[in-house]
């Protein structure tokens, strides 16, 4: 009996002993490590997920798609698994329509996640799916897409996905960040907001819908509306295609504008890239010429001059120019015509493109004249002074005359010891076109959401009178000399059309002397001259072959302006055009 | 207390019994109604969950499809799909134009309309 008591007792004290550590253990757990355990679960069930937003899409002037961004997966696979299970390769050597040992050579078995293939679409994706396959992990991501390839990518530009966190979140969310292009100026309008959602999920990391706390959707970014027209834009890449194919340049820079309210509808640049394929994406060619390349002008930049003089009422059209016969001994130096010229009328010495024609009227003028008007023509400043604009425009180079030679009064007016951009000679000239009014160049229209609403709206800005109308005018018809039969520029005639322009062939400085084998071939004109409604600007920067603005670039220009004639259904007035069939010749 | 007495005092009523059965009965309805509602819920909110899925692809099949869309109605895909059947189409800049000397004058250009071409 008493044996049994001692057992008893030992019996009670040993759960005594048990319940007392459970308690304990229980009382640790629950008082003690509280916070602690409660911030876990929490962790475990409770999790705010970020919603990445979608970046808004690029649009041509018309709604065409220029850029958009979509959900892609990268398939990956767990080579361990696929070779712990051989039988996965022959199923996914059917689905990929390859040799099973071809598969077998790419599977590392030590790499867990191997990249098989990157940017799949979703309907690709989902077939691989559907197949259940364990040894395949499937990364989704959003990706940027540019459908019409490489045109218009240096207009369009680049983005980069980076890490960054939500703002009120805290967490880390992957974003597309523009670089370059208007993908960068406009980066925050595309960029759009993240959202969040609070869920809470069971032991097996899915969602119960039903608990779901909170759902704010992300908003994804506005729609960025250009200027750029996308038929345009391929007219001019084609173009551009033919002159890098036939004349071997190290550049070549085009730009269209619309004069009247200063929209850039095509702008292109060789070399180029293509901003799907980053592959082909270098520092040379992600240049975007068009504003950053900096180039003598040669007689594209007589303008100044022309305009200068005309709208101080100097002299007139029909003045006669005596033009040296061709060499002229000024400051210690000869000044040369590509061909003797006696003497002309200013009209005639714009057609001929003579140098020591415009040399004198300089002279008359005088270099605090020729300067003004260079710089009121936007020459030496940047074109674009708002923030709508492509990123890194070059000033170019315009000297002040008290840092001019005694030469300088004959070769800054033939475009000789300035710098400028394409950018800035289309947009002088369409400042001529526009009845004098300098437009800043406008690439960016509106931005819109989704449903088609604007949120901003950029609309054309004048940025000053330069000359007067009645000058504008007058400058327009002595550029219609230079594309007759007489001038220098007969190859960039429209039939049809009356058309205006300059051509500009200038040597190349190559270690500080005028290399005479290499140039700068360059054209600018537009149509119709009544009322201009698009300007042409092409500069080929040390064509081969051929080095004279009006052999290179004029026909490019012919080739242009017809077909943007034919796509804007321009018809000029008080004439019926019939387009012929081939046969009929 | 005689024993019948005690169970006759400890008895519940026929009625009271019903009562409270009845009570019951309506609370288990209640608390079965509620996990019912509660489960329903969850269920709903699954299938929310599925269609929520199902929107989502179908929103990215049909970005997919947009996407495909723009990329086959682009001047460059429309011209290398010309080129590609060799139709011999002329371009646009190879296109003679002919200036037509229309008249000026309404009534004569009525006339020249109605002229007879195949003269």
């Amino acid at each position: 009996m008493r044996d049994i008591r001692v057992r008893l007792t030992w019996v009670v004290i040993l759960f005594a002993i048990g319940f007392t550590f459970v308690s304990t253990r229980l009382i640790y757990l629950q008082l003690v490590m509280h916070d602690f355990y409660l911030d876990e679960a929490i962790k475990m069930h409770y999790v705010s997920i970020p919603i990445p937003p979608l970046r808004g899409e690029i649009l041509d002037r018309t709604g065409n798609v220029l850029a958009r961004s979509l959900e892609v997966t990268d398939l990956r696979i767990d080579g361990k698994v696929a070779w712990e299970n051989p039988a996965t390769f022959d199923r996914l050597a059917a689905v990929f329509g390859m040799p099973e040992a071809d598969l077998k050579k790419i599977v590392s078995p030590t790499n867990r996640y191997q990249l098989l293939e990157s940017g799949m679409s979703f309907e690709d994706a989902s077939r691989l799916r559907a197949l259940r396959e364990r040894a395949l992990i499937f990364v989704d991501r959003i990706a940027r897409f540019y459908p019409s390839g490489g045109e218009a990518a240096h207009v369009l530009g680049l983005v980069n996905t980076s890490t960054v966190d939500t703002p009120l979140t805290g967490q880390p969310i992957e974003f597309e960040v523009g670089v370059d292009g208007v993908e960068k100026t406009m980066d925050h309008y595309l960029r759009g907001i993240p959202g969040e959602r609070r869920m809470v999920r069971d032991a097996g990391r899915r969602e119960i819908a039903a608990f779901r706390r909170a759902d704010r959707p992300a908003i994804d970014g506005y729609n960025v509306e250009l200027t750029i027209d996308q038929v345009i834009q391929h007219i001019v890449e084609v173009e551009a295609d033919r002159l890098e194919q036939t004349y071997h340049p190290n550049g070549i820079h085009i730009v269209v504008t619309r004069p009247s309210t200063g929209d850039i509808l095509a702008l292109t640049n060789r070399p180029t890239f293509d901003p799907n394929n980053r592959s082909t994406i270098n520092a040379e060619n992600i240049r975007d010429g068009c504003i950053q390349s900096l180039y003598e002008p040669g007689s594209t930049f007589k303008l100044v001059t022309l305009s200068a003089s005309l709208n101080e009422k100097m002299i007139s059209l029909d003045t006669n120019i005596y033009c040296e016969n061709g060499r002229f001994f000024h400051a210690g130096a000869w000044l040369t015509d590509s061909e003797p010229m006696g003497t002309l009328t200013f009209r005639e010495v714009v057609a001929h493109s003579s140098n020591i024609g415009f040399a004198k009227v300089a002279m008359m003028l005088g270099g605090d004249k020729v300067y003004q008007y260079a710089r009121a023509f936007g020459f030496g400043a940047r074109t674009q002074s708002t923030l709508v604009a492509l990123p890194g425009e070059e000033r170019g180079i315009l000297y002040p005359p008290k840092k001019w030679s005694a030469l300088s009064i004959t070769r800054v007016p033939m475009g000789y010891e300035v710098m400028v951009t394409d950018m800035q000679i289309a947009m002088a000239y369409s400042a001529i076109a526009n009845d004098g009014n300098l437009m800043v160049p406008r690439l960016v229209k509106a931005v819109t959401d989704d449903k088609g609403r604007i949120i901003a709206e950029f609309l054309p800005r004048v940025a000053r009178q330069v000359v007067s109308p009645e000058t504008a005018a007058l400058v327009r018809g002595a550029l219609e000399g230079v594309v007759s039969d007489d001038g220098t520029a007969k190859l960039a005639a429209v039939p049809g059309f009356r058309v205006g322009g300059k051509t500009g062939t200038a040597q190349r400085l190559t270690n500080g002397t005028y290399d005479k084998t290499h140039y700068t071939a360059s054209f600018v004109g537009f149509l119709p001259l009544e009322h201009p409604e698009f300007l042409v600007s092409i500069v080929v920067d040390d064509p081969k072959g051929e080095i004279f603005g009006g052999k290179v670039a004029a026909p490019a220009f012919h080739n242009i302006a017809t077909q943007i004639a034919a796509h804007m259904n321009l018809n000029p007035a008080g004439t019926q055009v019939v387009v012929a069939d081939r046969t009929d010749s | 207390m005689a024993r019948n007495v005690i169970r006759r005092s400890n008895s519940l009523e026929a009625r009271r019994l019903t009562m409270f059965i009845a009570a019951l009965l309506v609370l288990t309805i209640l608390c079965l109604v509620f996990v019912f509602l509660q489960i329903r819920s969850i269920q709903l909110a699954d299938d929310v969950k599925k269609l929520e899925g199902t929107l989502q692809d179908i929103e990215k099949r049909n970005s997919c499809l947009q996407l495909e869309i723009e990329r086959r109605t682009k001047p460059k895909a429309l011209a290398d799909k010309v080129a590609a059947l060799h139709l011999d189409l002329v371009g646009v800049s190879e296109l003679q134009t002919i200036e037509a000397q229309l008249p000026a004058e309404p009534s004569e250009y009525r006339a020249y309309a109605q002229r007879d071409v195949t003269k």
